[in-house]
Parts: C-alpha cells; structure tokens; sequence
C-alpha cells in the first residue's frame, strides 16, 4: 500500500475534505497514527495556556484605561501656551511699530536775522556761557555759528555754517 | 458573554457575539468610556494567549497585549463597525509582537529561540510561571519558537482563533494558497518538533 504525502494527512486534519484519504486511514495504521497526533496538537493548540491563570488582568485592564484616559492637563496647558503666544505676537507688532517723531518744541521763524553773531569755537562757546540780563542761559556765539530765536527761552538752537553769515 | 467569551471561542455562540461585538464597537466609538473597557475585557484574554504563543514571553505577551489595546483606542474610529473586531485584534497583535520581538532582539542580542529553549534556566521562564505552565504547554512553545514567524502565526490565527484560510491570509497579508501551504507544514513541523513527547499523549 503506497501511502499518501504527509501533507495531505495535515490538510485533512486541519479540516478539508478528502474521501480518498478516509479510506486509506482506515486501512493504514501508520497514517491513522499521524493524523491522530495532528488531531491532538491542535486539540492542545486550542486550548488555554495555563499561564493564564497566573496573569492578573484586573491590573492590565486598569493600566490600558489609564493609558488610554482623556488627559486634561495637557488641553490646559496647550491652550495656555496658544494664548501666551497670541499676547506676545501682539506685543511684539506694537513694540515694533515706528515710534512717531516727538511734538515740536520750539519753533523756527521762516525768516528774521540771527540775533547774535560772534567769534569763536562751539567749544569755546561752551566754556565761556554765562546768564544774560532775564537769568537765561546765554552763549558766546562762536564765529560760523548764528543763535535761533525761539519762542521756548529753554530752547536755544544755534545754527552752525561754514561760510559765515546766513544769507 | 465575557465569561463565555473567557472559556474561548465556540462556533455556536460566534454570530451572537459578532453583534455584541458591533454594538459594543459602536458605542466605543462615540466615546463611550464602559464599551471600551467591555471590549478590553472580552478580548484580553485570547489577545494575550495569542501573544503568548507567538513570543513565548509571558513579559512580552504582556507588553504586546497592552500595545493591541492602545492601538485600538488610538484607531478606533476608523474600524468598520460592520465588521467584526476579533480580526483586526489578532492582526494588531502579531505585529505588536513582532514589533517586540525585534526590540527584544536588539536590545538583548538575544533570539527568541534560544531564549525559549533555554527553558527552566531563564530568568524570563520564572520557577513560579514554570510551576503554574504544564509540561505540554511549555514543550509547546518551546516548538512554536522554532517556526518561521508567519507560520507560526497562521497556525495559531487557524488553530487558536478558528479563522478561515482566507481571514488568515487577510491578516498575514498573504494570499490564500500561501497560508494554506504555510499552516499544513507549520502542522507538520510541530509534530516532529513535539516528537516523542506528542508519542506520549
């Protein structure tokens, strides 16, 4: 009796249909034998590891829920951080904006004679400023510069040239 | 239905369940917090036998069943509810598995079946859990350990989790010939590498 590929023996335990097969298990106790033993390991595959029992699942289940809870914490802290940031862009643009220029504070006439003139430096101009007759600050003007008049006393401009004389 | 779930699946009961499952999926999804928490009772067990017999690493099943379960609430809005959740579960759990193997393997130099036929003198194989395993069990996944990673898995997604060939190949990736082949010398391989002591029984 030739017997059939092993193969074909675990196919047919395994569930598939094969009635020539049935037939030569029937006759042929060394298949019989082998097909018997497929039947048990997957008897033994089906069943539940015993190490089941040793597994506390209470505990498994309670870590995946904690892993998998709706963390609150970090919505909070990612909204703050979004509205933290929104204030400092704001901020931000208004610090950068151009800083206007300063109000006038004095005023030039369009047109009128300087009311000094005088030999000198700008440096000696500093070294020799005294207070004239109203306790203003007065300067002697240096040569190549022209005193400003302004409406403000505290406000002294003077006008310096290279060429003498505005015209 | 977990405890009958609990004593493993049963062809009789598997229609009634399928519903439960969807009912339960459905409600998961809309952000029910108790369906969620029913669905991780009715499938931890099988997720982790699964697991156990794909790593044979009690740590590791552990690790790889947590992982099926994370990675089902991060998904879970975009599984079908019309179809049954068991299959997407055993497929997250093989690669969770394969994903911690890899790990394993880098990180301890170690292969899986050495680690596994190392048996008794293993830190991993504790006396207690090597107390608790019976002997059959444990020559089991000494075998198990030694099959290629996909026919490993086909076997126990057939034999385990009574899939069709065609569910099996869907899972694996495969097609149907491939896992039908893989699972007949995955059986095949098994007996010889159970051996005598398979005589025995």
């Amino acid at each position: 009796m030739s017997c059939p590929p092993e193969e074909r023996i675990a196919l047919y335990a395994g569930g598939e249909i094969d009635r020539g097969l049935e037939s030569h298990l029937a006759a042929c106790i060394r298949c019989f034998e082998l097909f018997r033993r497929l039947e048990a390991d997957r008897d033994l595959l089906a069943s539940e590891p015993p190490e089941l029992g040793a597994v506390d699942f209470g505990a498994m289940r309670r870590e995946i829920l904690r892993r998998t809870r709706r963390r609150v914490w970090p919505v909070v802290l990612a909204a703050a951080a979004m509205v933290g940031a929104a204030a400092a862009g704001w901020v931000w643009r208004v610090m950068d904006r151009e800083i206007p220029p300063p109000a006038v504070v004095a005023h030039v006439p369009d047109s009128g004679p300087p009311l000094a003139y005088a030999r000198g430096s700008v440096t000696d101009a500093r070294r020799k400023r005294s207070r004239d007759r109203k306790g203003a600050v007065a300067f002697d003007i240096p040569r190549d510069a022209f005193r400003v008049p302004t409406k403000d006393p505290d406000v002294v401009i003077i006008w310096f040239t290279e060429k003498g004389e505005p015209q | 239905v977990i405890d009958l779930v609990m004593a493993g699946p049963h062809p009789i009961l598997a229609e009634r369940l399928e519903s439960a499952d969807a009912e339960l999926l459905r409600r998961a999804q809309a952000g029910d917090r108790v369906a969620f928490e029913r669905i991780v009772a009715l499938f931890e067990r099988r997720i982790f036998a699964l697991a156990l017999r794909m790593s044979g690493d009690v740590e590791d099943a552990k690790d790889a069943t947590q992982e099926t379960f994370l990675r089902l609430h991060r998904s879970i809005r975009q599984i079908d509810s019309a179809r049954s959740l068991g299959p997407w579960l055993w497929s997250v759990t093989v690669n969770a598995c394969r994903d911690i193997g890899r790990r394993r393997r880098r990180s301890r130099l170690v292969p899986i079946d050495d680690l596994v036929t190392r048996g008794v003198a293993d830190p991993a194989f504790g006396p207690e859990t090597l107390a608790r395993a019976g002997e059959l069990e444990r020559q089991l996944q000494m075998a198990l350990a030694r099959l290629p990673e996909k026919e490993r898995a086909a076997l126990l997604l057939r034999e385990m989790e009574g899939l069709s060939t065609r569910e099996v190949a869907t899972i694996l990736g495969s097609s149907e010939g491939t896992v039908r082949a893989q699972i007949c010398t995955a059986r095949l391989k098994l007996r010889t590498l159970l051996g005598r002591k398979g005589e025995e029984r």
